[in-house]
C-alpha cells in the first residue's frame, strides 16, 4: 500500500546518513506530511489506507505515503467528443477534484467529504456550487450519503444505485460521467456531484429526461448541427423503442395504415413465414440481443467476428430459409442502430429493456395498445421526481420551483 | 404558470367539438347552431372571467377545500359528492366515447371491451398520479399532438374537396334564424376547459395574474370555425346521424389521386385524439380526491390543503380577506 520512494525520501533518508536530531524532531513537528496526536483507535484504518505510523521520543506520528497509481488524467473512453476536451477522471479522488477545480474556477465551488463505514470505506466527496444550490436536494443527499449501507461499494454506479433508492424505476435517476467538463456545466446549473474515489465515474443528480440525450459536442458544436443530430437522437430513440411493437401492431391488426404498394410489399416479404409476426419480432429481438450482449464481453479481436457471423451471415440466411422476412431483418437492424446513437449507456439500456414492454402490449392490443402505451410512458415520466425535481416537465426552472412547494 | 390554465381550456375545447357537441349542433345546423356561436363566445368568455376571477381570490384552494373552510361539514360532504358524481360521470362519458371512436377506426374486430379495459386501466392510472404530474403530462401530451392536428386540419382546409359553397350555405342560412337554448348550451360546452380550475386551483400560486384571458374567445371562435368546416357536406342531409363527425370528415379527406388508400388517412387523427382525450382523467382524479377526503380524513394531501387553509386564514386576518 505504500510508496516506496515516499517512504524513503520522507523518512529513511532524514533519518539514517543526514540524522540530526534537532533537524528531524523540527521536521516531524512542521512538515505537512506528519500528523501528530492522532487517536489509537484510529491507526489500524490509517495503516490500511497507506500511512506510515512513526514512534519517536514517545510522539506518535502519521506520515502520509500512499502509493498513487495515477498522475495524470485519463483520456475518454465512454463519452467521445470530437473538439471538447479529451481528459477524463481518474481513479483517484485528489486528481478528480484537481480536474474539476481546474474547469470550475470559482470559490464558491464547496467539497464536502464523507467517509462512509462500510467495508470499502473510500472516500466519496460531495460537490456543488453554494450560491446556486438547492438546500432540500442537498439535505436530502447528505442523509442518504450518511446512511449508505454497510456492504463493499466498489464503483460509482452502485453508490448511484443506493442514492437512487428505487429498486425498480424505469429510468434513471443520476447520470454517471467520466467528464469534468460535462460536471462543470451541471455544477453551474446548481445541480450537485458525487464522486467516489477509486471510480473514474462522477455521479450527477438531480437529472432530467433530456439531460441523457445530451453529448457534450452539443456545447461546442455549431447549433445548428447540434440541434439536427439531438432531433437525430431523439428520433432514434423512438425508433428503438416502437418500430417492434409498430410493426407487428400494422402486420397484424392494421395494415391499412400504409398504402397498399407498401402494405402489399411487407405481405408479400412474409409469405414464407409460417407464424405470426410477434414470434418473428421476439426471435430477432433474441438474436440482436444475445449479439451485442456477446459482442460486448468478448475480446476485441474475436467480437469484429462474432458481429460478422451473427449480423451479416445468420440474418441473410434466417432470412433465405424463410425464417424470418426481409423487412424484419431491416426493422431489427435499425432498431439496433437507433439504440447505439443514445449517447448515456444507463439510459440506453433502459430504453432497450422498455421496447419489449411495448412488444407485449402491441401483441394484445394492436395500435391501440401502443398509443395507450406511449401515454402510460409519459404519464409515468411525468410523475418521476429526481431529488424533488420534476423529471419530464418542460420548461424545467419555473416547473421546478412549483414543484417544491406542492410535493 | 398561467399557461397551464390555457392548456386545461385549450384540450377540453379539441375534446368536445370532436366527442358529442358537433352531434347536437350539426343536427341543429338550421334552425340556430350558427347564430348560437356569437352568444355562446360571448358567454364563455364570461363565464371563464368570472371563475377565473373568483377562484384567484383562494389561491392555493381547491373547491372542496373552499367548501371545507366556509360550510358545515355534512354541506360540504354534499356538495362534494355532487362534485364527485358530475365529475366522474363526465369522466366515464369521454372514456366511453373514446374507447368506442378508437374500436370503430382502429379495429373494429377487436373487442370493444378489451379497448375499453385497456384505456380504462391507463386512465385510473394515470389519474391516481399527483395533481402536478397530471400537469406536467397535460402540457407535453398538448405540445406533441397539437402540431400533428393543427397540420391535419389546414391539409384539409387547403384541399380541393372542401365545398366552400356548403359552407357558405349553412353560414348563410344558420345565422338568420334566432339561436336556441339547446345550441347554446351545446357550444358554450366547448369553453368548459376552464371548470378545471376548481381541482387545478390547488397548485396555483398566490400571485398568479390571469393574463391574456382575452385569447379565450379567439380560441373558441377557432372552435366553432372548425365545426363550420366539417359541416361542409352535409348541407341537405338530414342531421344527427353522424356521431363521430370529424373523423367522418378525415375519413372523407381526399386522396391525391387515389395514391393514398383511403383507409390510410384514418387512424391518424383517431390516435392523436387518444392522447388528449386521456388527459381528461383528471375527473377521476378529483373523484379520487373528495373520496379520499371524505372517507380519509387524516390524508397526508388533506392535511397539506387544510395546512394551507389555516395559514391563509392566519395571514389574512380571517375570511373573506
Amino acid at each position: 500500500m505504500c510508496d516506496m520512494d515516499q517512504l524513503k525520501d520522507g523518512i529513511i533518508i532524514p533519518f539514517s546518513y543526514r540524522f540530526d536530531p534537532d533537524e528531524f524532531r523540527r521536521m516531524l513537528h512542521t512538515s505537512i506530511g506528519f500528523m501528530k496526536d492522532v487517536p489509537e483507535e484510529h491507526w489500524v484504518d490509517f495503516l490500511l489506507k497507506g500511512y506510515i505510523i512513526l514512534e519517536y521520543e514517545g510522539d506518535v506520528f502519521v506520515f502520509r505515503a500512499i502509493r498513487r497509481m495515477q498522475t495524470k488524467p485519463d483520456q475518454t473512453q465512454v463519452e467521445a467528443s470530437l473538439q471538447g476536451p479529451q481528459s477524463a477522471f481518474t481513479e483517484n479522488l485528489d486528481l478528480n477534484l484537481t480536474l474539476v477545480r481546474n474547469l470550475y474556477n470559482v470559490p464558491e465551488l464547496t467539497v464536502e467529504n464523507f467517509e462512509p463505514q462500510n467495508q470499502s470505506k473510500s472516500k466519496i466527496a460531495l460537490l456543488y456550487d453554494r450560491t446556486r444550490r438547492n438546500e432540500t436536494t442537498l439535505e436530502e443527499v447528505r442523509k442518504r450519503l450518511k446512511n449508505l449501507d454497510s456492504g463493499l461499494l466498489l464503483s460509482a454506479g452502485q453508490l448511484a444505485k443506493q442514492l437512487s433508492q428505487a429498486k425498480y424505476r424505469l429510468f434513471p435517476i443520476t447520470q454517471l460521467t467520466e467528464r469534468p467538463d460535462r460536471l462543470s456545466i451541471h455544477l453551474n446549473k446548481g445541480k450537485l456531484a458525487v464522486l467516489l474515489d477509486g471510480s473514474r465515474f462522477a455521479i450527477l443528480l438531480p437529472v432530467h429526461f433530456f439531460d441523457f440525450m445530451y453529448a457534450m459536442d452539443d456545447h461546442y458544436e455549431p447549433s445548428w448541427m447540434s440541434r439536427f443530430l439531438i432531433g437525430l437522437r431523439y428520433i432514434s430513440m423512438m425508433l428503438t423503442l416502437l418500430l417492434p411493437a409498430l410493426y407487428i401492431s400494422i402486420v397484424s391488426y392494421n395494415p391499412e395504415v400504409f398504402r397498399v404498394q407498401l402494405a402489399f410489399t411487407i405481405d408479400g416479404s412474409r409469405a414464407a413465414v409460417p407464424y405470426p409476426s410477434f414470434i418473428e419480432v421476439l426471435l430477432m429481438l433474441f438474436m440482436i440481443e444475445a449479439l451485442i450482449e456477446a459482442s460486448l464481453r468478448l475480446p476485441r479481436s474475436v467480437g469484429s467476428t462474432a458481429a460478422t457471423v451473427g449480423g451479416l451471415i445468420l440474418g441473410q440466411a434466417a432470412q433465405q430459409a424463410g425464417l424470418v422476412s426481409s423487412i424484419m431483418i431491416i426493422v431489427t437492424s435499425v432498431v439496433a442502430i437507433s439504440n447505439f446513437v443514445i449517447p448515456n449507456s444507463t439510459f440506453s439500456y433502459f430504453i432497450r429493456i422498455l421496447k419489449y414492454a411495448f412488444v407485449i402490449v402491441s401483441v394484445f392490443a394492436g395500435l391501440v395498445g401502443v398509443v395507450v402505451g406511449l401515454f402510460m410512458l409519459v404519464v409515468y415520466l411525468c410523475n418521476m421526481r429526481s431529488f424533488g425535481e420534476p423529471y419530464f416537465a418542460l420548461f424545467q426552472s419555473k416547473a421546478g420551483k412549483a414543484s417544491d412547494k406542492v410535493q | 404558470m398561467i399557461r397551464y390554465y390555457y392548456y386545461h381550456i385549450f384540450y377540453v375545447g379539441l375534446m368536445n367539438i370532436m366527442v358529442l357537441v358537433p352531434y347536437v349542433l350539426i343536427s341543429h345546423r338550421f334552425d340556430g347552431a350558427v347564430s348560437s356561436f356569437p352568444i355562446a363566445i360571448a358567454f364563455g368568455t364570461l363565464y371563464s372571467y368570472v371563475t377565473s376571477a373568483a377562484f384567484q381570490r383562494f389561491p392555493g384552494l381547491g373547491l372542496p377545500e373552499i367548501y371545507k373552510l366556509f360550510l358545515p361539514v355534512w354541506l360540504a360532504n354534499c356538495l362534494n359528492m355532487v362534485g364527485v358524481v358530475i365529475w366522474c360521470t363526465a369522466g366515464i362519458i369521454v372514456l366511453f366515447s373514446y374507447s368506442n371512436t378508437v374500436g370503430i377506426f382502429f379495429d373494429p374486430e377487436a373487442s370493444a371491451y378489451l379497448n375499453l379495459a385497456v384505456m380504462a386501466a391507463a386512465s385510473l392510472w394515470a389519474a391516481s398520479r399527483t395533481s402536478r404530474s397530471v400537469q406536467f403530462t397535460h402540457e407535453v401530451l398538448l405540445i406533441v399532438s397539437t402540431p400533428i392536428i393543427l397540420w391535419i386540419l389546414f391539409k384539409a382546409l387547403f384541399s380541393n374537396w372542401l365545398d366552400w359553397d356548403a359552407i357558405r350555405l349553412i353560414a348563410d342560412a344558420g345565422i338568420r334564424k334566432p339561436p336556441s337554448m339547446v345550441c347554446i348550451f351545446a357550444s358554450t360546452f366547448v369553453f368548459s376547459g376552464h371548470m378545471n380550475i376548481t381541482l387545478f386551483n390547488r397548485l396555483n400560486p398566490s400571485d398568479l395574474k390571469f393574463r391574456l384571458r382575452w385569447t379565450i374567445p379567439i380560441v373558441g371562435a377557432f372552435f366553432f370555425a372548425r365545426l363550420l368546416f366539417r359541416a361542409d357536406r352535409l348541407p341537405w342531409h338530414p342531421g344527427g346521424r353522424q356521431l363521430f363527425v370529424r373523423l367522418e370528415r378525415y375519413d372523407r379527406q381526399p386522396d391525391d389521386e387515389v395514391r393514398l388508400h383511403p383507409a390510410r388517412a384514418l387512424p391518424v387523427p383517431a390516435a392523436l385524439y387518444v392522447p388528449v382525450a386521456r388527459v381528461r382523467h383528471e375527473h377521476l382524479a378529483y373523484g379520487h380526491g373528495v373520496f379520499q377526503s371524505l372517507l380519509q380524513k387524516v390524508q397526508a394531501a388533506d392535511r397539506r390543503s387544510q395546512r394551507a387553509c389555516h395559514q391563509l386564514v392566519d395571514l389574512r386576518g380571517g375570511w373573506p380577506g
